[in-house]
């Protein structure tokens, strides 16, 4: 089959960002390894379709990104309607600090924060977007990415704590 | 003490994988192609329905009271009309009906809408469909002040959100209609819609 530009451009961009793209996703998901594949696919095979289009906003990783974090929270709230509620409590307590149990910890109590939480900490503290950059990809206030960033690490703390300190350095205040 | 960021970057997994890129184009591919095939329908699909306006089929729960015909005044908007008959669906009522779709699942927590024959008949698959939500989170987007409500709107690549915080009378939350972008319908006439959507008693905020 021929290859077009688009392809060409596509391929290219895939091999670059689906490894971090899928970091993000297991984040999101809370360390749900089929689920943050299934988003990845559906933002990579959006982002071909509108490719024209990515090419023309010039920042295709600032709009998988964009596109994944839609996909996540639109999928979440279909999946609320069928789902039971969550609970506030993680069912293992953290005893060992290697990092294969520090990663299921950590994971363990994303899974407890609400899908905008937990993006909103994706996005700020791993992604390292500044709030005016998280606000515009949840397309919401800066306001609402301060209040829902300080419940977030509230909450994680309380989840996480004794057994792992988390500080954020000066992300909380900002 | 461990910085988040050094959490963050532990859980997420492996930095350097092997990567395919193939799956994903032939999926690309496959996504274009029927993009390109709605697209065509879409536009054959529009023309018909000019020729054959108000003769469309309604299959949505019909109201208890049947409304005289002459009081039925329809909408017209991309190929689809909405008429001004009400409808039940679960805790649900609606004071249009969109022509030629049908409910496919009323729940607590919203109803699901469909083209009649839709292949995908899973009413908690949305994809493709007009799905009406109740629940707490607070609504984002762009505001639109209507006949004394506020209306918030969000618009992504395929889809429309609008969103409403539901009336002193129903049970407290927000109510919004999310429906493909390439539906065709105005904004106009999705806010009015969803101005037309009443909130029962018997409905339940979906969590989150």
């Amino acid at each position: 089959m021929r290859q077009t530009q688009r392809d060409t451009e596509y391929v290219e961009f895939v091999t670059a960002q689906r490894t971090p793209l899928v970091r993000m996703a297991r984040l999101l998901t809370a360390g749900d390894d089929a689920a943050a594949e299934d988003l990845v696919q559906t933002t990579l095979t959006r982002l071909y379709v509108h490719w024209p289009r990515v090419r023309r906003a010039g920042n295709p990783v600032g709009y998988a990104r964009t596109s994944l974090t839609h996909t996540f929270i639109d999928e979440r709230r279909r999946a609320y309607s069928r789902r039971e509620t969550p609970t506030d409590l993680i069912t293992e307590t953290p005893t060992r600090d290697d990092d294969q149990d520090l990663a299921h910890t950590v994971l363990a109590a994303l899974s407890t924060l609400a899908p905008r939480q937990r993006a909103v900490v994706v996005l700020r503290h791993f992604l390292d977007l500044d709030i005016a950059e998280t606000a515009r990809v949840l397309g919401c206030t800066t306001g609402t990415v301060k209040s829902q960033n300080s419940k977030a690490l509230d909450h994680l703390r309380a989840t996480l704590e004794p057994a792992i300190t988390v500080s954020s350095s000066s992300k909380e205040l900002a | 003490m461990n910085d988040l960021n050094t959490l963050l970057e532990r859980a997420a997994g492996p930095t350097a994988a092997p990567v395919d890129a193939s799956a994903d184009l032939t999926r690309g591919h496959r996504a274009l192609s029927r993009t390109r095939r709605r697209r065509a329908a879409g536009g054959l699909l529009g023309v018909a329905a000019a020729s054959v306006v108000g003769v469309g089929a309604v299959r949505l729960v019909q109201p208890d009271t049947v409304q005289p015909q002459r009081a039925i005044e329809t909408t017209r908007t991309g190929g689809i009309s909405f008429l001004a008959q009400p409808f039940e669906a679960g805790p649900y009522t609606f004071d249009q009906t969109p022509q030629g779709w049908e409910v496919q699942g009323a729940y607590p927590q919203g109803v699901t809408i469909a083209p009649v024959g839709f292949p995908d008949q899973e009413p908690l698959s949305f994809v493709g469909k007009l799905v009406i939500l109740f629940d707490a989170n607070p609504p984002t987007g762009d505001k639109v002040d209507l006949d004394g409500r506020t209306f918030w709107i969000r618009e992504s690549e395929d889809y429309t959100t609008i969103a409403t915080r539901t009336k002193d009378d129903e049970p407290g939350g927000v109510v919004s209609i999310q429906y493909p972008s390439n539906t065709g319908w105005t904004r106009d006439t999705m806010l009015a819609f969803l101005a037309g959507v009443h909130v029962g008693q018997g409905a339940q905020q979906a969590v989150g």
